[in-house]
């Protein structure tokens, strides 16, 4: 874990000491994955960047509070994640979930789900399409590495909300492929 | 599992897809945002020297006051408090003398009399002082001395400032 925890710490120093090069090394290490985040957690390229400017200069603002107890990136992304779920909660819209409208113990599903090709293009796509918050355990799950406790405690739901919702979130992206690979047809 | 596959093909190829570049903006955003405190990282060194010029120049100012004031702390060192105000007298004296002498000078070009008339007078007035200087060396009476020695400087001040009012250039 030491090494881990020690990448990146002579620039993050540096940064600290309030040396203009190294803030902008720092947002050129971490802005793309961070960007990514964002972009998953709010489907949209404009809010994305948004968030990844809010997230980006707060960290800046409160870099002398970072005392390597975890890693620079592991950090930046709680602001990240942190930050997108404030500003989706000041929209003040509850969010949706994927509902439990597949019947997906059907025997044929195994089969065609297994013919079903995954590439990052379809799969990106199809995550557009799930409703936001399921959207977004799916994506902190998976992407960012969160486990079921972490995310109930982040997006303030229950540990099973999380778990429900993200094997439901995976059946839908399963569909939506599914559904795509037809009208190919 | 049967989506397991899913979760998998994701693992896999996580990198990927990390596909979005953001635009250039953000980053001009945020440098701007966070800038302040690189301004005030720079003024902090910069508010130092300057603090420290101003504190130098009035140390400098007090230290010659003092210093024409006491003739160099000689006169702190004179234990006879009638000397020691002679001492004083004559640096307040000469200071102020100097300093209208000074004003006085720059009209000597157009009244050219005039540097004849208070150059002679004032040197009739330094001639009398050193004389009362020797006295006070010999010990002849020196309350009396001092007396008339802070009397010439006296007069000597008078002299200038009433110059000083007559003339104007």
């Amino acid at each position: 874990m030491g090494t881990k925890e020690q990448i990146h710490k002579s620039i993050v120093e540096a940064c600290q000491k309030g040396k203009d090069k190294a803030r902008y090394e720092l947002y050129q290490l971490y802005s793309k994955a961070m960007f990514n985040i964002c972009y998953r957690m709010m489907n949209n390229r404009e809010e994305a960047e948004d968030m990844l400017q809010e997230a980006f200069t707060q960290a800046f603002m409160n870099l002398h509070s970072f005392r390597f107890e975890s890693s620079f990136g592991t950090w930046l992304k709680k602001i990240v994640v942190n930050t997108c779920l404030n500003a989706i909660n000041k929209k003040k819209v509850e969010l949706t979930y994927c509902e439990e409208i597949y019947n997906y113990d059907h025997p044929e599903d195994e089969e065609e789900e297994t013919e079903t090709e995954f590439t990052v293009a379809n799969i990106t796509k199809a995550m557009q399409m799930l409703p936001e918050g399921g959207r977004m355990i799916f994506s902190l799950y998976l992407f960012e590495g969160y486990d079921h406790t972490e995310i109930a405690q982040i997006m303030n739901i229950s540990e099973s909300t999380s778990k429900s919702q993200f094997m439901r979130a995976k059946r839908r992206i399963i569909e939506i492929l599914k559904n795509q690979k037809a009208l190919k047809k | 599992m049967k989506t397991d596959r899913l979760e998998e093909f994701i693992k896999k190829n996580r990198s990927g897809f990390d596909q979005f570049e953001p635009s250039d903006k953000v980053w001009k955003n945020i440098d701007k945002a966070t800038r302040p405190s690189k301004i005030r990282r720079l003024n902090t060194p910069l508010f130092r020297i300057a603090a420290a010029l101003v504190l130098a120049v009035l140390f400098t100012v007090v230290f010659y006051q003092t210093k024409v004031k006491t003739q160099g702390g000689y006169a702190g060192r004179i234990e006879d408090p009638e000397l020691r105000e002679l001492v004083e007298a004559e640096a307040y004296y000469a200071h102020q003398v100097n300093g209208k002498l000074k004003e006085i000078r720059k009209c000597y070009y157009t009244n050219p009399e005039l540097k004849e008339e208070i150059e002679t007078d004032l040197t009739e007035l330094q001639e009398m002082y050193n004389e009362l200087k020797g006295d006070l060396r010999e010990n002849i009476s020196n309350k009396t001395v001092i007396e008339a020695m802070i009397d010439n400087n006296r007069t000597r001040l008078k002299l200038v400032d009433e110059v000083l009012e007559q003339i104007n250039c």
